[in-house]
């Protein structure tokens, strides 16, 4: 089980939300007629849904190749100038003349200044197995990785639902209070469902891979199409139009293919084309068999995005009409 | 190239070269003119050169707990860059032309050939180079090994004097499982194994040496013997200091003898622990559902498990969303991905992915002929996009397949540019159907003959990519984006770590 979804301190974040909401409500005496707790429960929740959907920002500028991050990128020629100084300040270390940690990385920082490769490389010091500190330099990622944001996404999620609950009250009377909680409930039940078949379904799937990983298959297969196709050019048309047929139904794909090696037109002696193409087909229907149980698990781990996706698309139009309406009116 | 003079095969160090070797030296050798005051390496600078100064001088100059000191001036007829040049190791001096200088600079691959034996004789090409070797840089380079780290100068000089040289071929045993240890070995390129047997009866590898690794500091520590067997897994070159000559050497010099006893008796001490332990310096075979001892033998034999973290993907938790892929392909703008989920799995959850291992002993940078790849302070492999010409020849040395080309430029000095992803195609279920959009001169996509996709064996040359840990931005995009950690880098030895035996 993937816990490293689980693990944030985004949960703390989202619960103090979440408890200091609650206070509150239970401190007001009816907290749906409160004017004050539903304006402040409408923002809070506003506020929580534009760090919910940061994720799928974040995601897309890095998909889409706009990130502001990729702006941010150095010469090679800085960063080797920045690592060869880093590297004299490690032998330092090494040989004991550099000893204060708070020395180090302000040298090192000091560095990285110089260099002007600061605002891509950071330095840390760490602990390494065998006793002595490292200096280690990694990227800064100042926007924040997938995973981080993921999870801030799941966390604010829940705790913005909790939030447009206590905010309309669960209403469903009118049109937008079902729009809203309705989606609302739609979108973070598949989101937890979602969850459940990221931390569960990685581990199935790759239990059913044995030898052939679900890429693997799908190369393999793309090239015995590649191959088969060659191998069909090779043949003559009666005997092409035999194989197509066997292959067209792999069901009982032996005794149909040894029918059809019988049936086949003579040819002269020495031609194995006719049995390299079958073999080569005994093949595809090995691997295409092989893929698809590949593939229907992983749909199924993806499933419920089908109904996550349209949903979330769905409450953002409702949350910005309800938005826009309460402004105006 | 420029032509060589006549004079240069007269050179005492090039005058016995074969003939294949001499017209090997006129295709691949070039010369190079410095200027007075120019500095041509840097101290601590991976080059791999070896140069031979034709006129005027070349200092070197080695600095020292912040004291600069000059090891010599090279004139007309000396050679440069051999330590460099035999193990792969930075540059122990900066050099500089101390007036105009005129250089035959021999890359890697060429020195190689020049180095390399005829039948079972030594060349003379090799006993030179190995005396300048002995005589400057051995004293240096046997810092390398823990045991002499902090030992005056003088006394390595002492010990390098008396050292062997020794070659030994793949498959060669250079020490036997429970003999006296009689000797310390530092390999100066190659690889050896030590495998010891198991209590199950079977092989269980103990560790790996690669170059610049040592091992038998166990014989300064009296009676012992070799805990397992030390077998050479490639054309090994190794340095052997023998008991004795520790013995004699420091006879006069009780306390660093002392010194270096107690210092080995720790390494020796440490080594026993984590031959019965997981971690350390012990590499093993973990669950193995395929051979991954293959992928090990092969890793280790080509060291690149010394070169650097191997990208590793967590199949528990990879949701195969190809966001890795993609994220790749997003920050690099010829649009060629680096990196392919298909690689070696190691274990029932871990697989290797195909993306560069920045080997130890690089066989692309040995390939190029162009000077494209060079190592960084780092150790990092890079390609320099305006020297590669598109040979393939890296493509073809990448015992693992990473290197892969991207699509021709549009016109001759020019960087193509391509167009990214259109927003149709990246939303989720439906992004395949405008596939067809796909903007021309795209890489074609990944298949088993060519993992990484690009466009290797397509008839018009583009140039050599590889991974290149996202060089200049501020993050690594497959690790970045991936939604579950399940990607991240790793250090592959510890990949086969042994819960087997």
């Amino acid at each position: 089980m993937n816990t490293v979804l689980f693990k944030s301190w985004h949960a703390l974040v989202a619960a103090t939300i979440v408890a200091g909401f609650m206070a509150w409500s239970i401190s007001v005496t009816d907290g749906s007629m409160d004017r004050a707790f539903q304006i402040g429960t409408g923002w809070g929740a506003l506020l929580l849904f534009v760090v919910v959907l940061g994720y799928v920002l974040r995601k897309y500028v890095h998909k889409l190749g706009i990130s502001p991050e990729f702006r941010m990128r150095v010469p090679i020629e800085a960063l080797e100038d920045a690592e060869t100084r880093l590297a004299e300040l490690r032998v330092q270390m090494a040989a004991g003349r550099l000893t204060d940690e708070a020395d180090i990385l302000k040298r090192a920082k000091a560095i990285l200044r110089q260099a002007r490769v600061q605002r891509v490389i950071k330095v840390r010091l760490e602990k390494s197995e065998q006793g002595p500190r490292t200096l280690r330099a990694m990227p800064t990622g100042p926007l924040g990785s997938v995973a981080r944001w993921m999870r801030a996404h799941l966390y604010y999620g829940i705790a913005a639902a909790v939030l447009v609950g206590m905010h309309g009250g669960l209403s469903l009377q009118s049109g937008m209070a079902l729009a809203l909680n309705g989606l609302t409930l739609l979108v973070v039940v598949s989101g937890l469902v979602g969850i459940a078949m990221w931390v569960t379904m990685p581990r199935l799937l790759t239990a059913a891979e044995h030898d052939l990983s679900i890429e693997k298959a799908h190369a393999l297969r793309e090239s015995l199409d590649r191959k088969i196709e060659a191998a069909y050019a090779e043949i003559d048309g009666p005997t092409r139009a035999i194989f197509e047929d066997v292959d067209r139904s792999p069901d009982e794909f032996s005794k149909r293919a040894a029918a059809a090696l019988k049936a086949a037109p003579a040819r002269a002696e020495g031609d194995r084309s006719a049995e390299d193409l079958l073999a080569l087909l005994g093949q595809r229907h090995g691997v295409q068999k092989e893929w698809a149980a590949l593939m229907r698990i992983k749909r199924r781990m993806n499933l419920w995005r089908l109904v996550h996706i349209p949903g979330a698309l769905l409450l953002t139009f409702a949350v910005a009409i309800h938005v826009l309406s309460v402004l105006w009116y | 190239m420029s032509e060589l003079p006549s004079e240069v095969f007269e050179l005492p160090l090039l005058a016995d070269l074969t003939k294949k070797q001499k017209s090997l030296l006129e295709d691949e050798a070039y010369m190079e003119v410095a200027p007075a005051g120019s500095v041509f390496a840097h101290q601590g600078e991976f080059t791999g050169r070896f140069c031979i100064v034709l006129e005027g001088g070349v200092g070197a100059y080695r600095e020292e707990d912040g004291v600069t000191e000059n090891l010599g001036v090279y004139g007309a007829g000396s050679w440069i860059g051999e330590l460099s040049a035999l193990s792969n190791q930075p540059e122990l001096a900066t050099l500089r032309a101390d007036a105009r200088c005129v250089l035959l600079v021999i890359e890697p691959p060429l020195f190689k050939q020049l180095y390399r034996k005829h039948g079972s004789a030594r060349s003379r090409f090799q006993d030179l180079v190995d005396a300048t070797y002995r005589e400057r840089s051995l004293a240096i380079h046997l810092r390398v090994a823990p045991v002499f780290r902090g030992l005056p100068s003088s006394k390595l000089k002492l010990l390098g004097r008396e050292a062997q040289l020794i070659d030994v071929a793949d498959g060669d045993v250079v020490a036997s499982e429970q003999d006296q240890a009689d000797a310390l070995f530092l390999v100066r390129t190659g690889a050896v194994k030590c495998s010891a047997t198991s209590t199950r009866g079977h092989e269980r590898i103990v560790s790996y040496h690669m170059a610049n690794s040592s091992f038998g500091e166990r014989c300064l520590t009296g009676n012992r013997t070799w805990p397992g067997t030390y077998t050479a897994i490639a054309p090994t070159s190794l340095i052997k200091i023998t008991e004795e000559v520790f013995q004699e050497t420091l006879a006069s010099d009780a306390q660093v003898l002392e010194r270096l006893r107690a210092t080995a008796d720790l390494m020796v001490a440490g080594e026993e622990t984590s031959s019965t332990s997981t971690g350390g310096s012990v590499i093993d075979i973990v669950r193995p559902r395929r051979p991954a001892s293959d992928q090990l033998e092969i890793m280790v034999g080509r060291q690149s498990v010394k070169g650097g973290e191997a990208l590793v993907i967590d199949l528990h938790r990879c949701i195969r969303c190809n966001a890795c892929v993609e994220s790749c392909v997003s920050v690099h703008e010829d649009r060629v991905p680096r990196l392919s989920k298909t690689g070696t799995r190691v274990s029932a959850g871990l697989t290797l992915a195909t993306s560069c291992y920045n080997c130890d002993v690089p066989e692309c940078m040995m390939a190029c002929e162009y000077g494209a790849i060079r190592r960084d302070v780092k150790g990092q492999i890079n390609f320099v996009w305006d020297n590669c010409v598109g040979c393939q020849a890296c493509t073809t040395a990448c015992p693992y397949g990473v290197i892969s080309m991207t699509p021709p430029p549009a016109a001759a000095g020019e960087r193509p540019r391509y167009k990214r992803h259109w927003f149709l195609q990246t939303i989720p279920f439906l992004g395949k159907y405008f596939e067809g959009l796909r903007p021309t001169g795209e890489a074609t996509p990944p298949d088993d003959e060519n993992p990484l996709g690009g466009l290797r064996g397509d008839p018009v040359k583009g140039k050599a990519v590889k991974c290149d840990l996202c060089a200049g931005l501020p993050f690594e995009a497959c690790v970045y984006n991936c939604p579950t950690e399940a990607i991240g880098r790793m250090n592959p030895e510890k990949l086969f770590v042994d819960n087997d035996d």
